[in-house]
């Protein structure tokens, strides 16, 4: 009896502990097996299923039925929408890095080898007019938009990388969203203002036969003396079509995603992206050294799209044939002046 | 200087109006794309209210001809 009473509780449990397993099991709480030591006891449905890749593999699209009007939105998958998040995701933001990034350092470079560009002779202190309030008020405008486009359009690439973990996602939300409207809002002054800036100048911007030594001395850099320059030498002039080119690639494009499949469909609304976005990386590095030339680069340069007026001396150095053509003008105008006094 | 300031406030003042008129062109998807489905931007009055049940709802004419069902004498 005494060995009977002893062994009772044992059997108990393990009788409960017997009669717990099911249950357990169906909670499961029971740890699963390794694969190896556990024989199979049947196929894993979600693991035969067919993928997403398989399918897309299989039928190069996916597609389906929808009930919304829109029909574009059956298109769940294509090829050209992988091309198009490859080069959204991974090569534009290297584009643009290393575009800006090595423009950015070729210059600090040839600051740190040519420092500040300055005139050769003294200041005169005899000012010419280099540019008029119309030039210098379309040359502001277009660049004041310039530049927030291009910063907005920056926040596109790189806002989710860089600027999302410091500010947050609250304020990073407001910031893109507020940077969205700017970039379609200031598209508009920015294609009037390229558009008056290429009637204005494109008369000087013309190709001559002083562009040739001018790039071949590289603005008289490798020669020591400035080549002989008309009002924009050659390295205005590549400057100026860059602007006018890439900056007309902007606007078509740019309306193109204005205003989403009103002329094209998906394929050509990637393409626009293409366009734009690449047009934007080069001319985002163009300007870069554009505004580097014109502040820190060169003595005198601000001066001419600051005040419209430049010292005679930089005028004579820089643009040699300008100076003289506005030296001959100036004293053709004295004389006309002269003979058309009335005699005291 | 002024001629910077005055490029500036007119390159906004361009870009406030065309903002304006760009946006005033656009119209929500529930305008430009109508549809008879509950839209989630506009869910209108096609929801199930405070008091729904959860049950489905019983039609009209099943419920006319229960009443009258049960009002027959046997």
């Amino acid at each position: 009896m005494l060995l009977r009473s002893r062994w009772c509780p044992l059997v108990a449990l393990v009788l409960i502990g017997a009669l717990n397993c099911p249950v357990r099991a169906q909670h499961g709480q029971d740890p699963v097996p390794p694969a190896s030591s556990a024989p199979s006891s049947g196929s894993n449905p979600t693991e035969q299923a067919v993928t997403e890749q398989q399918l897309f593999q299989e039928m190069r699209k996916l597609e389906g039925r929808i009930t919304i009007p829109d029909y574009k939105a059956a298109l769940l998958e294509q090829p050209q929408g992988r091309s198009y998040q490859f080069f959204h995701e991974r090569v534009l933001p290297w584009l643009m890095a290393v575009l800006i990034v090595a423009m950015v350092a070729g210059l600090t470079l040839f600051f740190l080898l040519r420092g500040r560009i300055v005139t050769q002779a003294p200041e005169t202190g005899i000012k010419i007019k280099r540019f008029n309030t119309l030039e210098r008020a379309t040359h502001w405008m277009t660049a004041t938009c310039f530049i927030v486009l291009a910063l907005t359009g920056l926040n596109y690439v790189f806002g989710k990388r860089l600027l999302f973990p410091v500010i947050g996602p609250d304020a990073f939300a407001a910031v893109a969203q507020w940077s969205k409207f700017a970039h379609s809002a200031m598209a508009w002054p920015f294609m009037l203002g390229l558009l008056i800036m290429a009637a204005l100048w494109i008369r000087g911007n013309l190709p001559d036969r002083h562009d040739w030594r001018w790039l071949r001395e590289f603005g008289g850099f490798t020669s020591g003396t400035h080549p002989p320059a008309g009002r924009f030498n050659a390295g205005q002039k590549l400057i100026f079509w860059a602007v006018v080119i890439l900056g007309l690639v902007l606007s078509t494009t740019g309306i193109i995603m204005l205003f989403p499949f009103w002329a094209l469909d998906i394929n050509g609304m990637q393409w626009a992206q293409y366009g734009h976005a690449a047009a934007a990386s080069i001319l985002i590095a163009v300007i870069i050294a554009h505004i580097y030339i014109g502040t820190v680069g060169m003595a005198g340069a601000y001066d001419a799209m600051g005040r419209g007026e430049v010292d005679l001396t930089w005028a004579r150095e820089h643009h040699s044939l300008w100076a003289e053509q506005q030296q001959l003008r100036v004293h053709r105008d004295d004389i006309a002046g002269r003979a058309g006094a009335p005699a005291e | 200087m002024p001629v910077i300031l005055a490029s500036i406030a007119i390159a906004v003042l361009l870009a406030v109006v065309s903002g304006l008129g760009l946006y005033s062109m656009q119209e929500p998807v529930y305008q430009s794309q109508p549809m008879q489905s509950v839209r989630v931007g506009d869910p209108g009055h096609n929801l199930v209210g405070p008091n729904w049940s959860g049950n489905p709802p019983r039609p009209q004419n099943s419920e006319r001809a229960l009443n009258a069902t049960s009002r027959e004498p046997g």
